[in-house]
């Protein structure tokens, strides 16, 4: 993954008693539903899919903000502030993916869960290719993407918690993965489910009222579309200042990579009820658009603010959204967007964590056929051990953290989506081509992120290791199952087909 | 199973899948060729995306209801659309932001935000949902020989 998704440089100074007050009554809101949701986890289907039991409404904010992570608040904005509309094509597939997830994964994968025990994404796979290796390859790279995108949000919780209350990196850093780690281990997702309900409304409210305030700051000051087409017209082109093939690669790489998210799409096995499944589209995108008016509102309006003289000109892109917040919106409504940066950062390391646990407790050990007796206190130990790697990876934070990072996304997408995405919808898949495309996605990420990271390789403006990636595993998946096609029909359980088929 | 519309849609993936490799390898070359690399690339996106959509919509209980005379031509006019949209986009410079609005919006702004990104984000999950009743009020009775298609 691209490095401009990873925030590691430091926000501006944020401290203030409202601010502070805010985030601590989240802190303590965060506790308590912690501490509930520990009360019914019993099982390791408690833990790891929240024992089923998620209504729609639930499950759609669950899964808007495990997808929104403080990228959408801190990260985005500021690359709209230097791309212009070209940024915006990284959330602009949103108009297609809750649909798509919907019509491709949502119901083949709770009724997988219906017909199997399945709480993980992996296992779905296995059921799919009856495949051990295939859950395995899976597992592995969950686990390499999981490592480092939980670093990196930790370092990046770790810089809000420090904008806000001055306690140095360091501490901001401990004391943030303290506070995830205590309900992650003891309330599994249903803890981080419960939480992301308040989260996605926090986030919601906070960003159409911070989008209002961004054109009430901009219309004083003359309107932000005459302001840019006046001092930035660039800005409001078609692509703004990305290359047309860096915007194309944009959505193409956030549009298909939606659907080989675990920590999103695994929440379609919560779900309790998949007749309910009608307006999920339609809660997603509702909640998504709402939330992204901050992405898309705030960096447009800092760029014309500071074109025309009116704002100072921030030190980093990221420091976009804090420095508008400070100065251009009530301290309240900063506090929630804090808040709910911090809270968004929270629940999609919640997620990361989970899936990681979820891995290292199922998916491995069956791959390796040592399936482990008690999953529930194995995962809440794996939990403990993954987020103590990740915190210290952050903590030492530099060339480490950012070098972990860029595998997050682009390691789901171009491993899970071939195999998962297509092929629950494609009986002609077989277990040759999904384990060759998995492997070929792993080795291609991994390979091409890394001369692209070292500077080894430069590859030309709008072409990423992640899309050359994606690209490579899904031709992989479709050339290897074509020619591996009379084995087709026995890769397939009788029962799983009846669900491909349906 | 349905099957053809399921083929029309896996050979969708299969040739945005190859459309967007060429379009990236075409990226390597001269300007004059990656240009139409660019092209290419605002093409092939919408088709493998819509074709995914496809793979997933067109399953064995939407094909024996009623939206199955609906559903393959609204993916067709889905990605036309993005495609023609894409297309425009990529064909104007970035400086070419002036001009006639729409919706107090430049057009070419209004081309992204409006076109690409508020239109699907509206239609899509209505469709969805319409989709979805129209399966569940007809799944009882299907019995339709002619519905398998």
């Amino acid at each position: 993954m691209t490095p401009w998704l990873l925030q590691t440089a430091a926000l501006p100074e944020a401290a203030s008693p409202i601010v502070g007050r805010v985030m601590i009554a989240y802190a303590l809101i965060v506790i308590v539903v912690g501490l509930l949701a520990s009360r019914v986890t019993r099982s390791a289907s408690d833990f790891f899919v929240a024992g089923k039991s998620l209504g729609l409404v639930t499950t759609g904010l669950a899964a808007m903000a495990a997808t929104l992570s403080g990228f959408a608040f801190i990260g985005g904005p500021g690359l709209v502030y230097t791309l212009g509309l070209g940024a915006v094509f990284i959330v602009l597939p949103v108009a297609l993916t809750n649909t798509m997830t919907a019509w491709v994964l949502a119901r083949r994968l709770r009724r997988l869960a219906d017909i199997r025990e399945m709480i993980t994404i992996p296992d779905a796979i296995a059921a799919r290719y009856q495949s051990r290796a295939a859950q395995g390859l899976a597992a592995v790279a969950i686990l390499v993407a999981v490592l480092g995108y939980a670093a990196t949000n930790f370092l990046a919780l770790g810089l809000v918690l420090d904008a806000v209350f001055g306690v140095g990196r360091t501490t901001a850093i401990w004391g943030g993965a303290v506070l995830v780690v205590g309900y992650t281990v003891t309330g599994g997702i249903l803890a981080g489910v419960w939480n992301d309900v308040v989260q996605g409304v926090l986030m919601a409210v906070a960003s159409a009222l911070v989008f209002w305030y961004a054109l009430d700051v901009t219309a004083a000051a003359g309107g932000l579309v005459p302001l840019l087409l006046t001092h930035a017209p660039e800005m409001l082109g078609a692509t703004g200042r990305s290359t047309p093939l860096a915007a194309l690669s944009f959505y193409f790489v956030f549009g298909l990579g939606t659907l080989g998210q675990p920590h999103v799409v695994h929440k379609f096995f919560m779900l309790r009820d998949d007749t309910k499944l009608r307006w999920f589209p339609v809660i997603l995108s509702f909640a998504m658009i709402l939330s992204l008016l901050l992405f898309v509102g705030v960096g447009l309006a800092m760029r014309a603010l500071v074109a025309s003289g009116v704002a100072e000109a921030p030190a980093t892109p990221d420091a976009v959204t804090p420095l508008f917040l400070l100065r251009f919106t009530p301290p309240v409504l900063a506090a929630l967007v804090f808040a709910g940066t911090a809270a968004a950062i929270m629940s999609t390391v919640n997620a990361f964590l989970n899936i990681g646990a979820a891995a290292c407790t199922r998916d491995l050990p069956r791959a390796f056929g040592r399936p482990v007796r008690n999953e529930l206190r194995s995962g809440r130990v794996w939990t403990l051990v993954l987020a103590l790697l990740a915190t210290v990876i952050a903590e030492r934070s530099g060339l480490l953290v950012s070098f972990l990072g860029i595998f997050g996304w682009g390691l789901f997408a171009s491993t899970l989506v071939p195999s998962l995405a297509i092929g629950l919808n494609w009986v002609g898949a077989t277990r040759s081509g999904a384990i060759a495309s998995i492997a070929s996605g792993l080795l291609c990420t991994l390979v091409l992120e890394t001369l692209a990271f070292t500077r080894a390789f430069q590859f030309p403006s709008g072409v990423t290791a992640t899309a050359c990636a994606l690209v490579v595993s899904l031709l992989v998946f479709f050339v290897v199952s074509w020619w591996t096609r009379s084995t087709a029909a026995t890769t397939l359980a009788p029962d799983v087909r009846a669900i491909l088929e349906d | 199973m349905a099957t053809a519309p399921r083929d029309v849609a896996r050979w969708a993936v299969v040739l945005g899948t190859v459309g967007v490799a060429l379009a990236y390898v075409s990226a390597f070359a001269p300007p004059l060729i990656a240009r139409s690399g660019q092209t290419l690339m605002a093409i092939a996106t919408p088709v493998l995306l819509v074709g995914v959509l496809g793979l997933g919509a067109f399953d064995g209980p939407t094909m024996r209801a009623r939206p199955r005379r609906v559903l393959p031509w609204a993916f067709v006019g889905l990605a036309l659309w993005l495609a023609l949209g894409f297309a425009l986009a990529v064909s104007r410079g970035p400086s070419d932001a002036a001009g006639a609005r729409l919706l107090g919006l430049p057009w070419a702004a209004a081309l992204v935000l409006y076109g690409l990104g508020a239109v699907p984000a509206v239609l899509l999950p209505v469709l969805y949902a319409w989709v979805y009743e129209a399966v569940e009020r007809e799944a009882p009775g299907d019995a339709s020989p002619d519905g398998a298609s």
